[in-house]
Formats: C-alpha cells, sequence, structure tokens
C-alpha cells in the first residue's frame, strides 16, 4: 500500500469516506429529508441548516447526505450488474467465437449508434419513469463498453505463449479461462468500471433532474437540483451544494480510476 | 475517396436496419396494450380500436416491422398525438437548433482544449500544466445541469450578461442565446478533449521531425501550430468523436435546462405527453445524427492524415 | 585558427537533474575551416551527438551549455538569444538527423517540407520556393522531383527519405552542414550511396560539413580531419590519414582495431572490455583508464593536458602509442 500512486491512495481514502457517509451519515443527523417544515421555507444556510432550506422547508444538508445513499446506490446498481454481463458475453464471444460473438457485437454495434442518455431516457419512456426501470435502461445499453472491453483483450491474451501452452497440455476451457485469461482480462474492466460509476451517478441524477429517475420526495442529488432551479435568484443554495456533491464524488471516482489504471497497467505509462 | 465514402455509406445499411428495429421493437416493449398506454385508462373502446389500427398492432410482427420500414423510406414518419401534425415536420423544425448547439459546442470544446492542451504540453510538470490538469479532473465531473445552473447563477442572473433560456429568431440572437448552453457541454468534454492532446503533444514534440523543423530556423509558435499540432491534434479528434454520443446526451438536458427547442427538449416533452411516435422518431434521429457524425470523423481524419489515407484507400 | 567558419572553445554541456546538474560534454574545443569535412568520432553516449546539436542549440529540455563558446562566422551562438539563432539555422548552418522516419513530419508533403525553409529564410521567391525545392531535389539525387514533392514520407523508401531531409538543410545554401549520424538507420547499400551524396554535395557546394558517428570507417570515406570523443571529451584529434597511421591515444586505436575486415558493420562498437563511465559518476582523472590497457596511478587522479601533433590535432593521453601502430 505504501506503493500505491499519491492519486490511488487518495481515491481509495475518498471512496472509503464517501461509503462512511452513506452508511453513518443520517444516523448522526436529527432531520428528516422529506418532512416539511414550511415555517422555515428557503432559508439560507445557517449553523442550523449548514445548506440552507428548500422551499418546502427541508433542510439541503440533510437531503444531500441522505442523498449520497441514493446516488452511490445508484451508481452500484448501474455498473455491477453490467459489469458481470458484459463481462460474461464478452468472454464468452471472445474466447469460444462463433454465432454468439458475431451475434453480441451486431447487437453492440446497434447499441452504441445511439447517445447513451438518449438510449436510457427512450427506455425508460416506455417502461416508465423510476430508479428500477432505470436500472433495467442501464444494463439493456451498457454491458457494450465491457463487452467490447472484455472481447479485445481476450483476444490478445488468447493468442499469448501461456494460454496456448495450456491449450496444448490439454487443460479444459473452464480452467483455462478461470486460471489463465480471466486475471488478465479482468483489470481493463475494472479500470473503466471506476470511471463508469461516475457517468452512472451521472445518468442516474440526469434522470432525477428530467424527472425520470428517483421521484419526489426522494433525495436524490439531481432530483434536488430540479428542486432548486425555480429558486434560482432567490435560493441559489438549493441546486448549488448537491452539485458539489456530485463534482466531489465523480472527482474521487476518477482518481480511483486513474490510480487503478497507474498500478495495474503501468506498461500505459503517463 | 467518393467510392470509399459511398462503400462506408453501404457498410452502415447493417447498423441503420439495426436502429430502426431497435426502435421499432422499443415501442413493442409498453407493457400491456400500447394503444391504451397511449391514449390512458379513460379511453373509449372505438378510440382504441381506431389507434390499435393506426399502430398496425392488428398485424404480425414482422409485418408490422416491414411496413414501419417502408413508411420511413417513403418520408412519413406519422402524426404525433400531441401536437397533432406530421412527425417529419416537427423533427425537422426542431433538428436544427439540435444540429447549431452540437455544432456550436464542438467548436467550443476545441476552443477550451486545444490552447489548454498546448500550455499543458510545453510546460510539462510545471504550475500551468498541474493547473490545467486539476481543472480539467473538476471538469469531467460537472454534470451539464448543474453547470447550467452555475453559468445561469452567475452569468444570467447575478450579471444579467446571458438569457436564462430560449433560442432567438435571428441568427445573431442564436448565436448569443445559446452560448451558455454550447459552454456547458463544452466544459464536460473539453477535458477529455485537452487530456487527450496534452499527451498526444507531447509525444509529438519529443518526435524527430520538430528537431528537423527547428533545424530550419521555423520560429516557435511555426514550430508548435505546423508541426507538432497538426501532428497532435489528430489523436484528440479521435477522441472528440469518440465521445461524440455523449456530447449529442448533454444536448438533451442541456435544451431542457436553457429551454432551447431542440429534440432533446421535444423528447422530454413528448415523454410527458405519452407521444410514443414522436419519441420513436427522435430516438432514431439522435441514432442517425451519431453514426453520420462517426462517419464524418472518419472522413476529417482521412483528410488531415495522409497515413490514414492510404491504410483506406490505398 | 584564425579564418574558421566554426570555432568551437572550451563547450562544457550539463544536464540538469533535481537541482544538480550532470557533465555531458566537458571542454570541448574544435575548429572547422570553410569546405572542411570534419568528423566526430565515438561510441553511443560519448556526447557527439550532444556536441553538435549544441552548436545550432537543439539540445533537449533541460540540457544546457554550461561552459564556453561557439562562434559562427563570428556570431556567438552559445548563449544568443532564440531571435538570433533562427536565421542561421537552416539558412547559415543546416542539419541531417540519424532517423529520417522520424525526422520528416508525417501529415505535410515532402515538397512542403523543403519549401517552407526557403520561405521563412525569405527565399521563397515569386512562386513560394517551388522551383528551387525542385532544384534542391534533384540535387540530392532524388527523382522525378514533382511527383516525389507531391508525396508523403510514408510514401518514400528509406533512402530517399534521407535524401529528402538533405534537400531540407540544403535548400538555403548554409555554409555549414551538420550531419548526425546520417547513415546508421539505413541500409548498408543506401549508406553508402548517401556517404558519397553528402562528400559529392560538399565539393560541388563548397560548404563545411561535420560528420557524427560511431564508425571511423565512415569518416575514412569522407572526412579531412577527426575529433577522437570519450566520456564528454575530445580524447585525440588529426588529420585523417594520421589517425589511421599513427593513432596516439589509446581509445583511437581501440576503436581502430574494432572496425571489423572486410565490411563496415552498422553496429554500435563495443570495442573494448567494459563499458563508458555514468555521465553521473565520471572518475576523477581520465575517464578511459578504467578500461586502458596502458593506465598508471597518474591516470586516475588528474585528467591529462593537450599534447599537440606536428602536423595539426593533438591528444590527451600520459602514455600516447609510439608512432608506428596500427
Amino acid at each position: 500500500m505504501r506503493n500505491w500512486p499519491r492519486n490511488l491512495k487518495l481515491g481509495v481514502g475518498l471512496l472509503i469516506a464517501w461509503i462512511l457517509l452513506a452508511v453513518f451519515g443520517p444516523m448522526l443527523l436529527t432531520g428528516d429529508p422529506t418532512t416539511m417544515d414550511l415555517m422555515h421555507s428557503l432559508h439560507p444556510p445557517s449553523l442550523a441548516f449548514p445548506f440552507g432550506t428548500d422551499n418546502l422547508g427541508r433542510g439541503v444538508f440533510t437531503r444531500v447526505v441522505y442523498g449520497t445513499r441514493l446516488d452511490l446506490q445508484i451508481g452500484l446498481f448501474c455498473v455491477v450488474p453490467v459489469f458481470i454481463i458484459g463481462t460474461t458475453i464478452g468472454i464468452i464471444g471472445g474466447y469460444f467465437g462463433g454465432f454468439f460473438d458475431g451475434l453480441s457485437m451486431r447487437l453492440a454495434d446497434v447499441a452504441v449508434a445511439f447517445p447513451f442518455l438518449v438510449a436510457v431516457i427512450a427506455i425508460v419512456a416506455v417502461l416508465g419513469p423510476g430508479l428500477t426501470n432505470m436500472y433495467i435502461a442501464v444494463a439493456v445499453v451498457n454491458w457494450v463498453s465491457y463487452a467490447r472491453i472484455t472481447r479485445s483483450e481476450i483476444l490478445v491474451v488468447k493468442q499469448m505463449d501461456y494460454v496456448q501452452a495450456a491449450n496444448i497440455l490439454g487443460f479444459g476451457n473452464t480452467r483455462i479461462l478461470a486460471r489463465h485469461v480471466l486475471p488478465n482480462v479482468i483489470t481493463q474492466s475494472l479500470i473503466y468500471a471506476s470511471s463508469d460509476v461516475i457517468l452512472a451517478v451521472f445518468t442516474g441524477s440526469s434522470l432525477g433532474f428530467l424527472g425520470l429517475g428517483a421521484q419526489p420526495p426522494a433525495a436524490e442529488w439531481g432530483l434536488i437540483i430540479a428542486d432548486g432551479y425555480s429558486f434560482v435568484s432567490q435560493a441559489p443554495w438549493i441546486s448549488a451544494f448537491p452539485g458539489l456533491a456530485i463534482v466531489a464524488l465523480a472527482v474521487s471516482f476518477s482518481l480511483l480510476g486513474d490510480g487503478l489504471a497507474d498500478v495495474l497497467r503501468p506498461e500505459l505509462g503517463r | 475517396m467518393l467510392s470509399y465514402i459511398l462503400r462506408r455509406l453501404l457498410l452502415m445499411i447493417p447498423v441503420a436496419l439495426g436502429i430502426t428495429l431497435a426502435v421499432f421493437l422499443l415501442v413493442r416493449l409498453i407493457p400491456g396494450d400500447p394503444a391504451r398506454a397511449i391514449l390512458g385508462i379513460h379511453a373509449t373502446p372505438d378510440l382504441l380500436a381506431a389507434v390499435r389500427a393506426r399502430l398496425g398492432l392488428n398485424d404480425s410482427i414482422v409485418v408490422q416491422y416491414l411496413i414501419y420500414l417502408r413508411n420511413l423510406v417513403q418520408g412519413d414518419f406519422g402524426q404525433s398525438y400531441y401536437y397533432g401534425e406530421p412527425i417529419a415536420r416537427l423533427v425537422g423544425e426542431r433538428a436544427v437548433p439540435t444540429l447549431l448547439l452540437l455544432a456550436y459546442s464542438t467548436v467550443l470544446t476545441l476552443v477550451l482544449a486545444v490552447p489548454a492542451g498546448i500550455l499543458a504540453a510545453t510546460r510539462r510538470d510545471r504550475a500551468a500544466d498541474h493547473v490545467v490538469r486539476i481543472v480539467s479532473t473538476v471538469g469531467v465531473g460537472l454534470p451539464p445541469y448543474w453547470t447550467g445552473f452555475i453559468l445561469i447563477l452567475l452569468l444570467s442572473v447575478t450579471f444579467k450578461i446571458f438569457p436564462i433560456g430560449g433560442y432567438g429568431n435571428t441568427w445573431g440572437q442564436r448565436m448569443f442565446n445559446l452560448f451558455l448552453p454550447a459552454l456547458t457541454i463544452s466544459l464536460n468534454v473539453a477535458p477529455l478533449v485537452m487530456r487527450a492532446l496534452r499527451s498526444s503533444m507531447t509525444e509529438a514534440l519529443g518526435a524527430g521531425f520538430i528537431d528537423t523543423a527547428r533545424a530550419k530556423g521555423l520560429s516557435g509558435w511555426a514550430v508548435l501550430l505546423r508541426h507538432a499540432l497538426r501532428v497532435a491534434i489528430l489523436p484528440a479528434i479521435g477522441v472528440l468523436g469518440l465521445n461524440i454520443g455523449f456530447l449529442v446526451g448533454s444536448t438533451v438536458i442541456v435544451e431542457n435546462v436553457f429551454s432551447v427547442p431542440g429534440l432533446g427538449q421535444l423528447m422530454i416533452s413528448s415523454i410527458n405527453t405519452r407521444d410514443y411516435p414522436t419519441i420513436q422518431m427522435v430516438t432514431l434521429i439522435f441514432g442517425v445524427i451519431v453514426v453520420l457524425i462517426y462517419l464524418a470523423t472518419d472522413l476529417l481524419q482521412m483528410l488531415l492524415d495522409p497515413r490514414v489515407r492510404k491504410a483506406q484507400i490505398g | 585558427m584564425s579564418g574558421a567558419l566554426l570555432q568551437v572553445q572550451g563547450l562544457g554541456i550539463g544536464l540538469t537533474r533535481r537541482g544538480a546538474t550532470v557533465p555531458l560534454v566537458e571542454d570541448v574545443s574544435f575548429a572547422v575551416r570553410q569546405g572542411e569535412a570534419y568528423g566526430i568520432v565515438g561510441e553511443s553516449g560519448c556526447g557527439k551527438s550532444t556536441t553538435i546539436r549544441a552548436v545550432i542549440r537543439l539540445l533537449a529540455a533541460r540540457v544546457r551549455i554550461t561552459a564556453g563558446t561557439v562562434a559562427f562566422e563570428g556570431n556567438q551562438l552559445a548563449q544568443a538569444s532564440e531571435a538570433t539563432l533562427r536565421p542561421i539555422r537552416g539558412a547559415g548552418i543546416g542539419m541531417v538527423f540519424q532517423d529520417p522516419l522520424t525526422a520528416l513530419n508525417p501529415v505535410i508533403t515532402v515538397g512542403q517540407q523543403v519549401a517552407e525553409g526557403l520561405r521563412t529564410h525569405g527565399k521563397g521567391g515569386r512562386d513560394g520556393g517551388r522551383e528551387r525545392t525542385q532544384e534542391v531535389m534533384r540535387l540530392v539525387g532524388l527523382p522525378d522531383p514533382q511527383r516525389i514533392a507531391a508525396a508523403y514520407p510514408h510514401e518514400l523508401s528509406g533512402g530517399q527519405r534521407q535524401r529528402t531531409a538533405i534537400a531540407i538543410a540544403l535548400a538555403c545554401s548554409p555554409r555549414l552542414l551538420l550531419a548526425d549520424e546520417p547513415t546508421t538507420a539505413l541500409d548498408v547499400t543506401i549508406q553508402a550511396q548517401i556517404l558519397r551524396l553528402l562528400s559529392d554535395l560538399r565539393k560541388r557546394l563548397g560548404m563545411a560539413l561535420i560528420l557524427v558517428t560511431h564508425d571511423l570507417g565512415v569518416v575514412a570515406q569522407t572526412c579531412d580531419r577527426v575529433a577522437v570523443m570519450y566520456a564528454g571529451r575530445i580524447v585525440e584529434e588529426a588529420p585523417i590519414a594520421r589517425i589511421f597511421k599513427a593513432p596516439a591515444h589509446p581509445y583511437t586505436v581501440a576503436l581502430l582495431d574494432s572496425i571489423p575486415r572486410g565490411s563496415r558493420a552498422a553496429h554500435p562498437l563495443h570495442p573494448i572490455a567494459g563499458m563508458p563511465p555514468d555521465p553521473a559518476q565520471k572518475p576523477p582523472g581520465c575517464p578511459f583508464a578504467p578500461r586502458c590497457p596502458r593506465r598508471s596511478t597518474v591516470c586516475e587522479t588528474t585528467f591529462p593536458s593537450w599534447t599537440r601533433h606536428s602536423g595539426g590535432g593533438g591528444f590527451a593521453c600520459y602514455h600516447p602509442m609510439e608512432a608506428g601502430h596500427g
């Protein structure tokens, strides 16, 4: 750990801090993120309300802290399923080739033809707004990135001497895949995943902002920002603080991603 | 060159068919009866039957797709339920602001990224480089709906320089009104291009032809712009092309933030009015735009890089 | 030496690294007369490329001239500003580099790259240098200049590329051509052609040539006088005939012994057991001492002073070879 590059140390540290905030943050707060209190509507930041209050008198700070839970959950639920699905498709297609490979790659061609956000919005539009449908939509579209990355890595690794040797020695495909191919292939997906979390949170909060993701009165950063738009001149704090949270989360994950890339793929250099 | 473009267009046919199929199937995803989803629960049976017939829901799915394709080819995109006018006209009108916004933000992205990338590469590991890198790390993390908010807060509300939104009637007005929306998108995309340029520029500046150029007696600027940048810009354009989907996606958000009457705004308002044929068509148009921009990027790289030209055409 | 075209005096070059300066070249002095061919020979890393790059100040980042002067036609270059150097680069002094593949810009046509220098120095004329470009391309023996001028570097062969690089260097008729290992990256047969071309052009155009190479055989064909460098210093300088007939410095002898009989292979030389010293940890005395068969204790403490040859040149050694070796 002492040899980790600075950005990785910082990234991991910040990630742990975010998780702690998501898990324990709400417990330390006395306020509730959804209870309205019209007596304290649109208060500017103060000791009682560090980030001020919104038009319904809810503390923005409380909502942003609760939002950490929801937005980290969005990051997790958007990335983990597609990581598993996409990597599996990529491995099977890349290693065995054939019809399955051809089919999955043609599907991938079509999926990347649409702008990611447009595709997700279109699917949510027909399935109906809400987080669950958004997770489905993201899964339908985003497995492609992982499948493509994994597949191209597999094609390289397959040609490596040690895999060829294992093949000649008559080891079964499962064993070759698990012992020799997988560890080499997974790193690239892992690096991609850490930056993909940012994209996922962006997508989730974008949909929240457009009214297609998390539904009111949930405390979700994009949703809070949308709430604040009507009060841009009276109460800019409503939208400003959740945005800062997103930026901070994004920077944490991009440090993590850069750090991982430095450690796992030192040959890429910087 | 022309035959190459034709060949590329032919190769696009499978993807184009895939796009139409995906968009066609999209509406079939609607849980339950699409006609009821469109009309709502209070629809009369007569009306339901009429909509079913119009959607061709009584035919088999293959026939439905073929009819859909035939209509597309004939330019018959159907009628918008909400606006009550042909979708073709609606989409055509709304495409102009979106394309303008796309072009605008691409130009702004280059205007921001190129000088920053050159600065970072020529001052590598010095203060200017660190500043540019920190700014770009933060920039990638700027969600457009929030950047838009901050820009509105600063430049529209506090200093009343730019309007809070809207499009405008003259081209001059439009360029002025679209400045903030385009900037919002660029601030997010420029860091990616800047990073690519920083590394390609660093590599180019260390290349042998830079020595040759300097040995000719060229000025520092001529070496930098005519020799290093000409080579280094190519990977940066590639990165911009790869992120075009991201850029187009951002226009959807930004159009809604700044009330730009483009395709993205049409898409969201159509979702609110359950205008499925319009959603379908807008999605299709977005797909076509992205595929065409990919093609344009490839052609641009061929135009700028004789090595690519040779590899592709021979 | 008065009347010299180029006069390098006490040149020192250092690499700045973490606040400290590592000397790459120390106390190098030589002079090149008008129309003369001067060779600089040594193993890779001996500072020969750094030395001629310093002449027109094309040093890598963090590499700096720390001492001495460089005078070209009376202009002091060692500390001159970029603005002073620019009219001399290309017009007064041209340079040809080692690898013709990387020395040409891949996305600009060959003709434009030749013409660019002409226009920069105001020698483009009415047609933007097109006429002169074709002329100089014919001069370096490129067939069908019209067609090649419109080509891109990757469409040319290695030899054609190096001819183009020479054309770029010669476009503005410089009085001095610097050639940094111009044949190392080429096939053996092409090497001979390029060397002959350089010799030819020098005589026809009456310009001076400094040829840097690791190959004494190349110098033998091309140069009038030669300097042998080792670990950042010139250890011997002499007219070409003397170097082969009566070398004084043991290192020169070792270099001569390393030339393969019959053919001259393009490998970098490893003439003697051991490696040149790391510039950061150079021994205090003669840097060649650890590898030298003739060393004595004095060699390991003090760098020997310069002894003049009777016929010009000289050497830096306490124990020179007796005349008649080789």
